[in-house]
């Protein structure tokens, strides 16, 4: 069994790093320095390939360490986003405070799921997400509280009312997110997911108390995608159930397993670029056919899933790598991040 | 008592495409243990297949075009997507279809374009009216076509050998190919008989109300999924039985559920919790459904 | 699972072709497409925007008097930057202007005597930016982007208004409101545009419009709802709102078909955009009324048809979504006379669906829109049939007509000195303008909806479209 995060060989001398740091501040400028420059809609395009990034990075605990498929994640998504709207709007609390309700209204929502899935596995269990999501969509999002289908607005506060400080706000959760992320799976508990998601049955022989771990698993993704609802409704001040959609399921499904599961760059990456390439390239081109990347992504996906399970994290590996100040190789040892989706049937 | 007949006969009636559509995804899971989410684009695709078709042949002869193309859709999935994914375990199987499914509608959306087609029923307008209920001949034909396929399933899987084998190769491959049946030709002829029973939906079902990119997905795919888990997902009847049981709790639920003025005003699209609870109900109290035979 | 490295050499080929298709094609979010031709200019650096954000109308009286409905506060960013170089641009950053969203100071000095308020004028080109649905739940037709290119190219040609060129730039809001508030957005920042125009969607409209407020920029769009918007500034509707016409359809129904106004009904979705027209109508006439959820489902509609019937209603007002009420239609057993207003409702496309569906239930619906029908419009505005001979067009030209024309001569009323400001002080003091097709428009500084009239429709299936029963009428 691999082991979960195993640390990477440092070889480097001096030339390497200076490279690598070339690299590094070569990503630090574009990603922080470049949205100054450029007119603020960039920022807010941006801002949403964060959201995504960071919903994607919840699915991808669910999926990705414990195993457990999701096909209505959007509607974890929307509990998180509608619960901080209300909160400000309503309940007259400041951001902060909506964005900790957000993450907490997502926990618990995820939680409730995982309680479910304790007793439904696999296939039903992706099933129940899929009603979860169609119900959440149609009734919970339209609820009175919640504006009986007219929305919610989420009015910024003072300090991020720009699009580009939200972005960096943003920018701040999503690292606040992979920190969180990537210390959990250097855990017993990361650790203990993963072997539940591989083998449950021999990880219950070895002690571990499966349930209790399955639902911190679902604990942890809410608490991630309650912190992405959040940044997704303050960051057009408005939620509505309109485009919480199974579309949403599917794509947050296609970035997470195709950017790789069990990989936090390539989904992060590749979350980023599937969200904003489109929307750049069709800026330049034009396009009559406004569907032909969703498409593109499905087949895509299929594609990953037959030939390459591992993902744009897998194809990207040796860059991450040697990011990291590892060797560039592209020698893959049996790795933790090929194994694919895994479930029991 | 006439409003309760009322009620049951909409049930029955709006309950009939969703078996239809479980039996479809029954067939398939019986045939590979597979959660096939692209039974409904089947019929889309059959639907907008038939729809173009009717440009130059009748709606009947469009049909059965439009469900031959759905079936070659059915054996192009088992070709490039199922085969390939066979050892995989089965919810990657279910992401790819789902993937198919998302596939398809947006390459309906970028050919064509999202707005409204009038896709002709084979006899338009009502049969009867009964109980102030209008009975549309399309809905009848519908019912027909429930029963026949029902019917025709059920002989194939219990009394042909073709059946058999299929049966065989999806419970003991391995043992199965040493017998000389090639599962390879079982799974196309699975999903090959997949393509046909989703065509089949799409068309008649394409006829109930306007045609959209991913209609048939929107509108059915959920309900038929609950329909053949309350049934029992590898039971042909309960397929059959769950469709009409979901149609009647959507009945009942609009009629006399969203009358209580606490649910009208506070919950929203109520028929939807109702579908959502009858799911978990059934998983948590009778995971095999209602007549199914499975743990 | 895989097998080889050759499968593994296909499998990336074909993953970097798909990334290339994926990357080529648009994704949900943010489309913003230039109507057919391209090549449009969009103002240069120096359309630098006049006033800064939010619509100052009396001079210099700054200030913001606070927030406009539930939750007004933070601008969306961004307002009054020029296109153009980002970063230091002219107008504020909109940097922690979060009360200002568009609520000028002490209202009603109006600019008292006409005098235009100041403020850098408008460069030469005038960009209308529009949103409408042209994917997603209810779009519409495909002749959109060729529609609304009508106008701008015959006033451009005869000159432009006041000197300066229209340019329209359509941008798809997929039906649903985060998106219509993103191509906003971008219409402004990106395409500079002076103000915006929503086509159709309530919920887009009124979601479009409420960043406008906060950005400062004028936002007009056909009469629909009045939530929210009744207290923005710098909104126009063009037409009669729900509301407006709720009064309106009662007496209608009762003049046209007195016989069967005893027996009125009214079905609609549940939504808080809706409210106020249900409220409207219900109160101008007796009717009993029947409530579907905002996505209903086939058994709800089915329901609520049969309910009506068995309840006898006779004459009755769907305000839904016409896919929803085209298949609650094909459930109707008894002879129901259709009655209520558009703007989608009155679409030939629809029209063209119900007729094939379900004609008898269908034939002699009337509905009130905002423009008239293809039989009446060349005759009605003679400037049209001119502008549009030599092509084929429908509906939806009419439409894109009516409205574009009513907006240029607003912004000729705006004079030369144009600004933002500018353009909706002197729109607020429109007196009984008829514009083209346009029912007459009456503004005031209290009042934004300014419409009286209405064009009446009614469905004939002999021709499978609606043809014009009354236009600028009053009931």
């Amino acid at each position: 069994m691999a082991v979960a995060g195993a640390r990477v060989e440092q070889v480097v001398d001096l030339r390497g790093w200076l490279a690598r740091g070339a690299a590094w501040a070569a990503i630090a400028f574009v990603v922080l320095v470049l949205p100054l420059q450029l007119e603020q809609f960039h920022s807010q395009r941006w801002s949403l390939a964060v959201v995504y990034a960071v919903a994607a990075l919840s699915l991808n605990v669910l999926i990705g360490y414990a195993g457990q498929v999701s096909l209505g994640h959007q509607g974890f998504l929307g509990v998180g986003a509608f619960f901080s709207a209300y909160m400000v709007t309503s309940q007259d609390q400041t951001f902060w405070v909506a964005l900790v309700a957000g993450a907490l209204s997502g926990a618990v929502a995820s939680l409730l799921m995982g309680l479910v899935a304790l007793r439904v596995r696999g296939l039903y269990l992706a099933l129940v997400t899929l009603a979860y999501g169609r119900m959440a969509q149609e009734t919970l999002f339209n609820l009175p509280l919640f504006g009986s289908g007219a929305g919610v607005e989420a009015p910024r506060p003072e300090a991020f009312s720009t699009d580009r400080a939200f972005y960096y706000l943003a920018l701040i959760v999503l690292a606040g997110v992979l920190y969180a992320d990537w210390r959990f799976t250097r855990t017993k508990a990361g650790r203990a997911v993963n072997a539940i998601r591989e083998n449950e049955q021999v990880a219950a022989s070895y002690g571990i108390p499966v349930a209790r771990y399955k639902l911190l698993a679902f604990v942890l993704s809410g608490v991630f995608v309650g912190l992405a609802g959040t940044l997704y409704a303050f960051r057009i001040q408005r939620v509505d159930s309109q485009n919480l959609d199974f579309n949403l399921a599917l794509f947050l499904v296609i970035v997470t397993v195709v950017g790789g599961l069990r990989s936090r760059w390539g989904v992060v990456v590749w979350t980023a670029a599937f969200t904003l390439l489109p929307d750049y390239l069709s800026d330049r081109f034009g396009s009559d056919a406004p569907f032909i990347s969703l498409a593109a992504g499905a087949f895509l996906l299929v594609a990953i899933l037959v030939f390459f399970p591992g993902g744009i994290g897998q194809l990207i590996r040796p860059v991450t790598r040697w990011l990291s100040g590892g060797r560039f190789a592209r020698d893959e040892e049996e790795d933790y991040v090929e194994e694919g989706v895994r479930g029991r049937p | 008592m006439e409003e309760l007949l009322a009620t049951v006969m909409v049930g029955v009636l709006f309950g009939a495409p969703y078996s239809l559509l479980a039996l479809g995804i029954a067939l398939v899971y019986k045939g590979t243990r597979v959660f096939n989410f692209a039974q409904a684009e089947f019929g889309t695709v059959a639907a907008f297949a038939a729809y173009l078709f009717n440009d130059h042949v009748p709606i009947v002869g469009a049909m059965v075009l439009g469900v031959a193309v759905a079936v070659g859709m059915g054996l192009a999935m088992d070709r490039l997507v199922v085969q390939p994914l066979a050892g995989s375990p089965r919810v990657t199987v279910l992401v790819a279809t789902a993937a198919v499914a998302t596939g398809s509608i947006a390459l309906q959306l970028a050919i064509g374009d999202a707005s409204l087609r009038s896709y002709p029923p084979v006899v338009r307008g009502n049969a009867f009216v009964l109980f102030d209920v209008g009975v549309e001949w399309q809905r009848l034909l519908l019912l027909i076509a429930l029963g026949g396929m029902a019917f025709a399933l059920f002989v194939f899987f219990s009394r042909t050998a073709y059946g058999l084998a299929v049966l065989a190769a999806s419970q003991e491959p391995v043992a199965t190919d040493l017998v000389g049946i090639g599962t390879k030709r079982m799974s196309a002829l699975v999903w090959a008989m997949a393509g046909f029973a989703g065509g089949i939906t799409g068309v008649l079902v394409a006829g109930l109300a306007a045609l959209t990119p991913g209609h048939v997905t929107a509108e059915y795919l959920v309900f038929a999924f609950v329909a053949a888990v309350i049934g029992g997902m590898t039971s042909l009847p309960g397929a059959v039985v769950g469709g009409l049981v979901l149609g009647l709790l959507q009945s009942f639920s609009a009629n006399y559920l969203t009358d209580i003025g606490w649910v009208g005003d506070n919950v929203p699209s109520a028929s939807e919790v109702v579908v959502f609870a009858a799911l978990l109900v059934v998983l948590a109290v009778r995971p095999a459904g209602l007549l199914g035979r499975e743990t | 699972m895989t097998d080889g490295p050759r499968l593994r050499r296909a499998g990336v080929l074909a993953v970097a072709a798909m990334l290339a298709v994926a990357a080529c094609g648009q994704k949900s979010g943010v489309h913003v497409s230039a109507g057919g031709g391209g090549g449009f200019e969009t103002g240069g650096a120096d359309s630098g925007e006049g006033g800064g954000g939010g619509f100052d109308t009396g001079g210099g009286a700054g200030g913001d008097a606070g927030a406009g409905g539930d939750g007004g506060g933070g601008t969306a960013g961004g307002s009054g930057s020029a296109g153009g170089d980002g970063g230091g641009s002219a107008g504020g950053d909109g940097g922690g202007s979060a009360g200002g969203g568009g609520e000028a100071g002490g209202g009603g000095d109006a600019g008292a005597g006409g005098a235009a308020p100041t403020g850098p004028a408008w460069g030469d080109t005038i960009v209308v930016g529009i949103h409408a649905p042209v994917s997603g739940a209810a779009p519409v037709p495909g002749s959109v982007p060729r529609a609304i290119q009508v106008y701008p190219r015959w006033i451009n040609s005869k000159g432009g208004i006041n000197g300066r060129q229209l340019v329209v730039e359509l941008a798809n809001d997929e039906y649903q409101p985060a998106s219509a508030v993103q191509v906003c957005q971008e219409l402004v920042q990106r395409r500079n545009a002076f103000l915006l125009f929503g086509v159709a969607g309530t919920d887009q409209i009124q979601a479009c419009a409420r960043f406008a407020e906060s950005a400062g920029v004028p936002y007009l769009s056909a009469g629909v709802t009045e939530r929210g918007l009744r207290d923005l500034r710098g909104y126009f509707a063009l037409s009669m709102s729900y509301a407006q016409q709720g009064p309106f359809l009662a007496n209608f129904i009762k003049k046209q078909f007195p016989d069967l106004a005893g027996n009125a009904g009214m079905v609609y979705s549940d939504t808080p955009n809706f409210a106020d027209g249900v409220q409207a109508f219900t109160s101008a006439i007796d009717a009993k009324t029947y409530r579907l959820p905002r996505v209903p489902s086939s058994t709800d509609l089915a329901n609520a048809a049969r309910q009506m019937c068995i309840d006898g209603v006779r004459v009755a007002y769907p305000l839904m979504a016409p896919t929803d009420w085209l298949q609650m239609l094909r459930a109707v057993t008894c002879d129901i006379q259709w009655s209520g207003v558009g703007v989608t409702m009155g679409l030939n496309s629809v029209a063209a669906v119900a007729c094939a569906d379900s004609p008898e239930r269908f034939d002699g619906a009337t509905f009130f829109s905002p423009f008239p029908g293809v039989d009446a419009a060349p005759t009605i505005d003679p400037e049209f049939a001119q502008a549009v001979q030599g092509e084929s067009w429908d509906d939806i030209y009419v439409l894109a007509w009516s409205a574009a024309k009513a907006i240029g001569e607003l912004l000729k009323q705006a004079g030369e000195n144009l600004n933002r400001a500018g353009f909706v002080s002197s729109t607020e003091q429109v007196q009984n303008l008829r514009i083209g097709m346009n029912p007459t428009l009456s503004y005031s500084p209290d009042d934004h909806f300014g419409a009286g009239e209405v064009h009446v429709l009614q469905a004939d299936c002999s021709k499978r479209q609606y043809v014009t029963l009354a236009s600028f009428a009053r009931f």
